[in-house]
């Protein structure tokens, strides 16, 4: 069976086809949309593109243009933090003029834009569409989250003579940590065991 | 160009890291994006810092008040009223002083390439 285009905007049509799957023309694949909207062979990223309006963009932009203001300020003062420290400059007398703050601010708000747009869309799109596409994944997100978090946090780009990576203790204890459990779990066995289950001499 | 080829036990240690996002519960290429995204944020937070290393330290023009013949005391940087002056030997940042700007008004300050500084901390005491 072939469905050419003349099943485009006939209702009563989709809805019969509405749970095949049929082979289009040109022998590509052609799912029908369960809601029965509209019958479509694009993907699922187009109809994503094509769903975000430009009203979805302004509601969008004040967002990004506040939330972005922060973490201008935050990448600015980063900047200058660090051409301080390479001067010997205490971190405490960086002030960051609101003008450095401009120009990482269009890059940070333009981003912050994207996500809030993606983010606006799987809010039409349905939460629970949403999660039942990325449920599954909630705690490998929230615990890739927490990295990116502890990344962001953790990565200074600054150059402090004395600060090494052992006295940061959390680092610390990720790495002490493990080793001290399975040290903790097996014990190394006491005096001469020549008959234990670790000698098989 | 010989391309270093994944032998199967690297190949595997990148398979068990994500099997489970990208087998059974992520759609394809879901993974590749959210990687970029994180890519991008953590980027805008670190590459600031790391860019305004390698300005410090490659950039050679400072404004000097008083250049002699191994002794330059240049303006470091300005932070609203403070102004931060370097005593440089041999292109070394050897002692920093805060001053406020107003005290340079007074002063005959020329912009002059002295080449790029360096900051030795064995000078500086905490």
């Amino acid at each position: 069976m072939t469905v050419g285009r003349e099943l485009y905007d006939q209702p009563a049509l989709i809805e019969q086809f509405s749970e095949m799957v049929v082979p289009a023309e040109g022998g590509k694949a052609m799912a029908l949309l369960l809601d029965g909207q509209r019958l479509t062979s694009q993907t699922r990223t187009e109809r994503l593109l094509q769903a975000i309006t430009f009203d979805t963009v302004i509601k969008a932009a004040p967002v990004a243009s506040i939330a972005g203001v922060p973490l201008a300020f935050l990448s600015a003062k980063n900047y200058m933090v660090a051409y301080a420290t390479h001067f010997g400059i205490p971190e405490q007398f960086v002030k960051v003029d609101p003008m450095a703050a401009i120009a990482p601010f269009s890059f940070i708000a333009g981003l912050l834009l994207l996500g809030l747009v993606l983010l606006h869309e799987v809010e039409r799109f349905g939460l629970a569409e949403a999660l039942k596409t990325y449920g599954r994944a909630a705690r490998s997100l929230f615990f890739l989250g927490a990295i990116l978090a502890y990344a962001s946090c953790a990565i200074r780009p600054t150059r402090d003579c004395r600060r090494r990576w052992r006295h940061n203790p959390a680092l610390c204890a990720a790495v002490v940590g493990p080793p001290a459990h399975f040290l903790d779990r097996a014990p190394a066995p006491q005096g001469r065991c020549l008959d234990g289950p670790f000698h098989p001499y | 160009m010989d391309r270093f080829i994944p032998t199967r036990g690297v190949r595997k240690v990148g398979r068990s890291a994500t099997w489970y996002l990208r087998d059974s519960v992520l759609p394809p290429k879901t993974l590749s994006k959210l990687a970029v995204i994180a890519v991008i944020l953590v980027a805008a937070m670190t590459l600031p810092g790391l860019r305004g290393r390698l300005d410090a330290k490659y950039d050679r023009r400072f404004p000097v008040i008083e250049r002699g013949k191994n002794h330059t005391e240049a303006v470091l940087a300005v932070y609203g009223d403070k102004a931060f002056l370097g005593e440089i030997h041999d292109d070394v940042v050897v002692t920093v002083q805060m001053v406020a700007v107003s005290d340079l008004e007074g002063k005959p300050i020329s912009t002059q390439e002295i080449g790029p500084l360096r900051y030795d901390p064995l000078y500086l005491s905490e």
